[in-house]
């Protein structure tokens, strides 16, 4: 296990964060920064995923071959990206309108005023 | 491969057609359909109930013409759904519980038949009719059971037919059971345990029978009792069996179907069916009550009427069943029994309570005529009934019931239930209502919403809990089901 | 023909943002435009449909830009596609129709997310690229996100924020996948990927296939991943309602279908089969049972949506093309009587949905209490609606490859539906005090949806010869 390089020990560790902030928090705020923050382990990821120890940057010179880091993964991610911002952008206002309407923010409460 | 199996299956192909076997059941559902159809716009009923009753007829038809199992099973689901309509159409809480009722029944009915058909295909590779094999034998058992109203799932046979207006339940209940007794012909020849079944039907309808206290409850346990006779004739899957059996569908299909009408036509004139409140009718419903002696005399046996040649023919062809025989025995002196109070109450005695006797009239000849030819007809095939006999599935040898030994044993069960009435009759009309099993149907059912309920009350609105269940599942799906 | 593919997908985005514009400029034609924007869209996935038949070839490439499957995306047509290219594009058009005389106050913002949504599934049939299958799936599920709170009553604010917060795990779960696919196998078509799946390491391969399946099982709703769609699918307005049970839960039906052959049913590595299988009876009696717990008619459609769900994981599950077929099959009738019964109930119901509060609606409104009444006889899975021939081809596939209690389960979830239906009935066709001229017609265009919705599940029986021919070699082709 010492093999895994940093980056994903870190990918680890933001996915954990997120999932164990998504599962236990209370505040829906929190819940969405939980999200968020999976989201960023999984797009860490992905960028590793492209990058060998002494790859070079595909901006100068040949952009594919050994020795170089993959392009692709980081046209990946710059979508993903795009995606989390849209829908955190939604989800923030949702939970403002939630907020307008019941007062409050936390789950359990929303839950009481409901039934 | 594939494509074998979905012709096996055999979408589009639909098939009717009449043979030796439906022959009998093609005859009796045309004529009890028009004289029931005729008794049902005689009580002038909305255009949507006499539709549907037209629709009942048909779809019953073409169950029994069905030439394979798919277009059989189509048909029996429509039946379903029509008859459904007819129960829930009377408008009242009452009916509409019933038919909720009903409806469960008659679903679960249809998922064994469903179940049961495609096993057959699956082993068989076709649709048509054969021999059921081991495997399917438990979910037609199922299907066909609740559909005869065997015992224990007979209880929807009087909570319907008593539940339904009674213009829509003369032609109800002359034809759901009797496509389930063809089914058994069809689908369920040569299984030993149904000739037993049927015995227990016909002691089990008559014993609950006796203590009922509304005529058309009486009556249709009365279904559930003569059913039995019909489920041990065929079940017996002899030549002399199905013929016997086959023989005595038509025949109480008529007599049956000419007491609800005479009990239709009592409830239309004077507004109830409730036994210990009626009485006297005969002086104001003469021909009312003649028609219902028909139907009880045809009933319970009596020569010359119909129902004496078919019992006389089913004791015949059971002759190597003795618990069967006796049990159909003992049944028939219920019968007799349960008739005589059934027109004791109604018509004979003198009513308890004075404004029953302010003169109901006479029918009106638009429900009169129907029921007249039909107590024609069952007196008509009683005296003759070699007019049947070239119709029935094996056209059988038919043994001459007017003898002196067949006569006797017509006629002392219903003699000796008469006798039993007239010397119990105090007991009885003190004896309560029996609870049937549905009471414990129902209990289940209550007990299976309220699980339910409280299973989506706990489950609901979490997201939290509900999203740990997706990690665990994860986790244990990569874990376990490798 | 050439070029309907990317057109599909093009064209709805256009009328998207088109719609606001036009509202603004001509407000008065909004509603022909809509109409005549759905129209066309309807147009033209039906023209690709059949310029996919006429061509009489397995399947259609069509390389975006030019750049062939090794750097590009790739859109790619094949019978699976075409069929629910069909389903979805007819379920889009009535939600359209059904929408202009049940949402007449809506601002066009509504139209807006609705054609976003038909873009983005059109997006999902039609794509060969793994990462532009996530992109799509996005888009259709955000713009379905605000669909549900378009009322922006309280319950319906919080159920949507419910589906958003599933939904999004789901499609972490789908980007993880797809992540492990690209670093396993260095490529994102799909085609690619099915023919070395077979090369990549056990463990990754079980990761891959179970993050997929668990994945698209939230989106399919099932158990025990279902609980977004009841609040989702019942505080959503009906036309909503019908666009979430009746399309988009088939995105993932679509999806699975797709993926699994690709996957090989995870063959050697998760045994995928036997868990849809567990999973499907769990879905078929849980979401019976749990429908059978409500007292919200639209509550109890969408249980029954789960339910129903569960037949369709089962027919996946059984493994063999029967199964398949069957499954496909009954996406189609799913597709049509669920939809059928949510526009009827939101044309009986004005207001609440709670049950107690309809009695005999159903019978004073034309024509939608005999549509409800079918579209709920054919989900119970009686004839002579389609979903008694989908039923069958499952429960057949399941007693053939030996699995007769597997083919019980299907019945009875029938019986344990006829009882909450059966309830249902008691209370909407109860007749009331009131008079029965207080009777409410539909205005034509629901009339219409209501009608194709009816004779429809009852056609899928008419010509269950031919359909079930029809998806079955669809089903030989993908996993014979």
């Amino acid at each position: 296990m010492m093999g895994l390089s940093l980056a994903y020990w870190v990918v680890l560790l933001l996915f954990g964060m997120g999932l164990y902030c998504i599962l236990t928090e209370s505040n829906l705020i929190k819940i969405a920064v939980g999200i968020n923050v999976m989201e960023a382990g999984l797009l860490l990821f992905l960028v590793r995923l492209s990058y060998s120890p002494g790859d070079l940057a595909p901006l100068m010179g040949p952009t594919t071959g050994p020795g170089i880091a993959d392009p692709i993964p980081h046209a990946l991610t710059l979508t993903a990206i795009v995606i989390a911002a849209s829908t955190t952008a939604l989800m923030l206002s949702l939970i403002i309108q939630i907020y307008r309407h019941y007062g409050t923010v936390d789950i359990e409460e929303i839950r009481s005023k409901m039934q | 491969m594939l494509q074998d199996a979905i012709q096996s299956l055999g979408f589009g192909r639909f098939a009717l057609g009449i043979d030796a076997v439906n022959m009998i059941f093609v005859i009796a559902f045309v004529m009890v359909g028009t004289m029931g159809l005729l008794y049902t716009l005689a009580s002038r009923p909305p255009i949507k109930r006499a539709m549907l009753s037209l629709v009942f007829v048909l779809a019953s038809l073409g169950c029994v013409t069905a030439g394979n199992m798919l277009t059989f099973l189509i048909f029996w689901e429509l039946m379903l759904i029509v008859s459904y309509l007819m129960i829930v159409s009377a408008g009242t809480a009452r009916s509409r519980n019933a038919g909720f009722r009903y409806l469960l029944y008659h679903v679960i009915a249809g998922a064994g038949m469903l179940v049961g058909v495609l096993v057959q295909v699956s082993a068989t590779g076709s649709m048509a009719f054969s021999a059921p094999t081991n495997a399917a034998i438990p979910f037609f058992m199922l299907g066909i059971g609740i559909k005869v109203g065997a015992i224990p799932f007979h209880t929807w046979v009087p909570d319907a037919y008593a539940s339904a207006s009674p213009s829509v339940s003369v032609v109800l209940s002359g034809f759901t059971t009797k496509v389930g007794v063809y089914a058994i012909i069809r689908l369920l020849p040569g299984v030993a345990a149904i000739p037993y079944m049927g015995a227990a039907m016909a002691l089990v309808g008559v014993l609950l029978a006796l203590l009922q206290k509304y005529s058309r409850r009486v009556l249709g346990y009365h279904i559930v009792s003569q059913v039995g006779y019909m489920v041990a004739g065929v079940g017996l899957a002899t030549a002399s069996g199905i013929d016997a059996g086959s023989l005595h569908v038509i025949n109480h299909i008529a007599y049956k179907t000419l007491l609800f009408m005479a009990a239709g036509a009592v409830i239309y004139r004077v507004g109830s069916d409730h036994l210990p409140s009626l009485g006297g009718l005969i002086r104001y419903m003469p021909l009312t009550f003649i028609c219902a002696l028909v139907g009880a005399l045809s009933i319970s046996g009596v020569p010359p009427f119909n129902g004496f040649v078919s019992k006389y023919w089913l004791k015949l062809a059971l002759d190597g069943q003795p618990v069967v025989l006796h049990a159909l025995t003992i049944a028939g002196i219920g019968t007799g029994a349960s008739f005589m109070k059934l027109l004791w109450y109604t018509y004979l005695r003198d009513p308890e309570n004075r404004t029953v006797s302010s003169g109901p009239k006479e029918v009106d000849p638009g429900m009169a005529i129907p029921m007249l030819l039909l107590a024609v007809f069952c007196l008509a095939t009683g005296l003759r009934p070699d007019i049947l006999a070239g119709y029935l599935p094996h056209a059988g040898p038919a043994p001459d019931p007017f003898t002196l030994s067949g006569l006797t044993a017509g006629a002392w069960p219903p003699v000796a239930g008469v006798a039993f009435f007239t010397v119990a009759r105090q007991l009885l009309s003190r004896a309560p209502e029996p609870p049937d099993v549905d009471a414990l149907y129902r209990r289940g059912l209550v007990l299976m919403e309220y699980v339910a309920y409280s299973l989506a009350r706990i489950t609901e609105d979490r997201l939290q809990g509900n999203l740990m269940m997706i990690l665990v599942v994860f986790l244990v799906a990569l874990l376990v089901f490798r | 023909m050439s070029h309907l593919p990317i057109l599909v997908i093009a064209i709805p985005l256009l009328f998207a943002f088109l719609i606001p514009l036009i509202s603004m400029l001509f407000p008065s034609v909004r509603r022909i435009t809509v109409t005549a924007m759905g129209l066309v869209y309807a147009g033209l996935v039906g023209m690709m449909i059949w310029g996919y038949h006429a061509m009489g070839v397995d399947r259609v490439i069509y390389p975006l830009g030019g750049w062939g499957p090794d750097v590009g995306i790739v859109l790619e047509l094949d019978a699976l596609s075409a069929a629910f290219a069909g389903i979805m594009g007819l379920g889009i058009l009535l939600v359209i129709l059904y929408s202009q005389d049940y949402m007449e106050a809506a601002e066009s913002k509504y139209y807006v997310l609705l054609f976003i949504v038909a873009s983005g599934i059109m997006g999902i049939i039609l794509t060969a690229d793994f990462f532009n299958l996530y992109v799509f799936i996005e888009m259709s599920a955000i713009a379905s996100f605000p669909l549900v709170a378009v009322s922006r009553r309280g319950t319906a604010l919080f159920a949507s924020l419910y589906y958003m917060v599933f939904t999004l795990v789901s499609s972490a779960l789908i980007l993880l996948g797809i992540i492990l696919v690209y670093a396993a196998t260095g490529s994102l078509n799909m085609g690619e990927v099915a023919a070395v799946f077979d090369t990549i390491p056990e463990l990754t391969r079980a990761s891959i296939v179970g993050s997929f399946v668990i994945g698209l099982s939230v989106k399919v709703a099932l158990i025990p991943f279902h609980s977004w769609l009841p609040p989702a699918h019942a505080e959503a307005v009906s036309p909503i309602s019908a666009l979430l049970s009746g399309v988009l839960l088939k995105n993932g039906v679509y999806m699975l279908m797709r993926l699994l052959p690709i996957f090989g049913f995870g063959d050697g590595s998760l045994d995928v089969r036997t868990l849809l299988l567990v999973i499907g009876v769990l879905t078929v009696i849980g979401g019976n049972v749990l429908a059978m717990g409500q007292g919200n008619v639209k509550r109890i459609l969408a249980c029954s949506s789960v339910a129903h769900m569960g037949y369709i994981a089962l027919g996946i599950g059984i493994g063999g093309a029967l199964g398949f077929a069957g499954a496909l099959f009954h996406s189609l009738n799913h597709m049509l009587m669920k939809a059928g019964a949510f526009f009827s109930v939101g044309c009986i119901a004005d207001g609440s949905f709670e049950l107690s509060g309809l009695r005999g609606a159903a019978l004073r409104t034309r024509p939608a209490g005999i549509t409800f009444a079918m579209s709920t006889a054919g989900l119970i899975g009686l004839p002579p609606f389609g979903s008694f021939a989908s039923k069958i081809m499952i429960m057949f596939a399941a007693i053939d490859a030996g699995m007769i209690g597997i083919a019980a389960v299907l019945p009875a979830g029938a019986v344990l539906s006829a009882i909450y239906y059966g309830r249902v009935y008691q209370v909407l066709y109860a007749p009331s005090e009131r008079e029965p001229d207080d009777v409410s017609i539909s205005p034509w265009q629901t009339t219409i949806v209501l009608v194709v919705t009816a004779v429809g599940s009852i056609a899928t029986l008419v010509w269950a010869g031919n359909l079930a021919r029809i998806f079955a070699t669809i089903a030989d082709y993908l996993v014979g």
